[in-house]
């Protein structure tokens, strides 16, 4: 999809807080997730993760820590904070606001 | 294989080539590196070969000076502008208040009313120099020798006390021009060196805890010989707090509620000693002084009490708006120490009690915000760091407020940023300037991890969201 990249800049943050939800990940970890959950829509450059997920952790809505993995090398592990649920729970509620409204005007269903 | 390699570090040095701040290259490069090695890994059990696994891996990236440049947009120094501007207000406060005590004092004291204006306007100066040029080094450094500004604490009192002149019984250093008292350069030394302290004996155990506590009642038994009660007492205040966060965290590899309960109830048990000692010492002369404040002086008002009960009037006496009505004498004439420790009386007795609960809003903003940098501090010594200038702002403010209001025994605490002295102003926009550098390094530096998420601290019943854990591991 060649839309990919941008559709996922927009919502990036949400999108990453909303994979951290579900436990804490490392970020080839949640790029696969990213995949897997949205069927392959969001094509993104892989690289480009990594600088927002270390502004989100700069604006204290994650925290990260170092694990080794079994083939010995260390992986950095992304978890939510306190003021990332809080965010990720506004968004959410945003998102859904948008979603339904769009829905109103362009028919279709909104599964929020 | 090493050529391989290399297309990868290739990679990784496209990126990094972006990024000016070299501090966190090693953390990016192993990052990328993971996330490479993977994904390769996972190409090559796809049945990709070996060289277009790498190459494949690479496009997948993204442009690697594109990806550069965006890191480097997040990892970039930022300025505190929120503490600059409550910096502004307070100096703008502080000049009012010269200008208050300039026409209290000025004429009949020094011949001339300019003289606090003057002098408040020379400390700024220097005070907001020191702060920038705090604020543009990196504080994180300070960490490593915490024991050399402790000893430098130390030092200044040697030399108050060995070459120093002595003024109302305390020496103090004599810079030919200026006689510079010890005590406002060494209390924020000391409360650095126990923040360092406190960092770099993190994750370790009750030993770790023996040896901070043991530097921290060294330096308040120094202050206590000075003599200046306040002065311990506020790095008292200041190191309790630091210890009850970082033993509260799990900082250190100690049960959390026993090891507070020692802490506390062993401190309680030192300021009982210390207190009966000195009361059986001189015990008439403690209870005068200190007990005087009760009632607003009223059982001593030409003695003891005097203070306290000048201080009543002039806050009976004082408007919601514009000056106090009705007193015979001015505040300088009626009221010792107007320009210190009864600052606050001062101001609302000049400005009106808006004004007083002005200074209290502001004052509350500013600790707030040390405190909220502190929360958000990329390091476990920048958040130590600024819970001890919050604490040491917070309590100077309640000390001089509370014993101005007569609720607490007045002890020589100056209002911050409104009182006059000058060491005392350049100290505390020293304060200022490490708590913006931790601001501006907060992007620049890489993060502690917690202990508490690397190690969780294995424990048969565990609280946690909510939930409660037993764990039988």
């Amino acid at each position: 999809m060649v839309a990919g990249n941008q559709l996922f800049k927009g919502n990036s943050a949400m999108l990453i807080l909303g994979l951290l939800e579900g436990g804490d990940k490392y970020g080839y970890q949640m790029i696969n997730a990213l995949a897997v959950r949205s069927e392959g829509a969001f094509d993104l450059k892989e690289g480009t993760l990594y600088p927002i997920l270390h502004a989100l952790e700069n604006r204290g809505s994650i925290e990260a820590y170092w694990l080794d993995s079994e083939a010995g090398r260390r992986r950095r592990y992304y978890r939510l904070t306190k003021d990332g649920r809080k965010e990720l729970q506004k968004r959410r509620e945003e998102w859904q606001a948008y979603c339904a409204a769009v829905s109103r005007v362009m028919g279709g269903e909104c599964l929020g | 294989m090493a050529e391989l390699e290399k297309r990868v570090e290739g990679y990784l040095d496209e990126v990094c080539a972006q990024v000016r701040c070299r501090r966190v290259h090693a953390q990016l490069r192993e990052e990328l590196r993971g996330h490479l090695e993977e994904r390769i890994e996972g190409y090559i059990a796809a049945g990709m070969d070996a060289q277009q696994a790498v190459r494949q891996a690479i496009v997948q990236m993204g442009d690697g000076s594109q990806v550069g440049r965006e890191f480097n947009r997040t990892h970039r120094p930022q300025v505190d502008w929120r503490m600059l501007v409550l910096v502004a207000l307070f100096a703008a406060a502080g000049a009012a208040m010269m200008a208050v005590f300039g026409r209290e004092y000025g004429e009949t004291v020094f011949r001339n009313s300019g003289y606090f204006v003057v002098r408040f306007a020379l400390y700024l100066t220097i005070g907001l120099v020191l702060m920038l040029g705090l604020m543009c080094l990196d504080y994180s450094r300070l960490r490593k020798h915490p024991m050399w500004l402790y000893g430098a604490a130390v030092l200044l009192f040697v030399l108050a006390e060995v070459f120093g002149v002595y003024a109302n019984g305390r020496p103090y250093l004599d810079l030919r021009f200026f006689q510079v008292s010890p005590l406002p350069l060494a209390s924020p030394l000391f409360i650095v060196a126990f923040a360092g302290l406190a960092a770099n004996y993190r994750g370790g155990g009750v030993h770790c805890l023996c040896k901070l506590v043991a530097a921290g009642i060294g330096s308040i038994l120094l202050m206590l010989a000075y003599p200046s009660l306040a002065g311990a007492l506020i790095l008292l205040i200041c190191y309790a707090t630091i210890l009850t966060v970082t033993v509260a965290k799990g900082d250190f590899a100690c049960r959390r509620g026993i090891t507070l309960a020692v802490l506390y109830g062993g401190g309680a048990l030192l300021i009982l000693v210390f207190v009966g000692f000195v009361t059986g010492w001189k015990g008439s002369y403690v209870f005068q002084r200190f007990g005087a404040f009760l009632n607003f002086g009223a059982a001593d008002p030409r003695g003891a009490g005097y203070i306290y009960a000048i201080s009543h009037q002039w806050l009976t006496a004082s408007e919601l708006f514009g000056p106090a009505q009705g007193m015979a004498q001015s505040l300088s004439q009626s009221l010792p120490d107007a320009h210190r420790n009864f600052a606050f009386v001062s101001a609302v007795a000049t400005f009106g009690w808006a004004a007083g609960a002005g200074i209290l809003l502001l004052a509350a903003a500013f600790v707030g915000r040390i405190v909220q940098v502190g929360r958000r501090a990329n390091s476990a010594f920048g958040s130590y760091l600024c819970l001890g200038v919050a604490t040491m702002l917070a309590a100077e403010f309640l000390l001089c407020t509370l014993a101005s209001l007569g609720v607490l025994p007045m002890l020589d605490v100056g209002m911050p940023f409104l009182s006059y002295g000058g060491t005392e102003y350049v100290a505390h926009l020293a304060m200022v300037g490490l708590v913006l550098s931790v601001w501006r390094y907060n992007n620049l530096l890489q993060r502690d991890g917690s202990p508490a998420l690397e190690a969780p601290l294995k424990r048969f019943i565990q609280f946690e969201d909510g939930k409660l854990i037993v764990s039988f591991k």
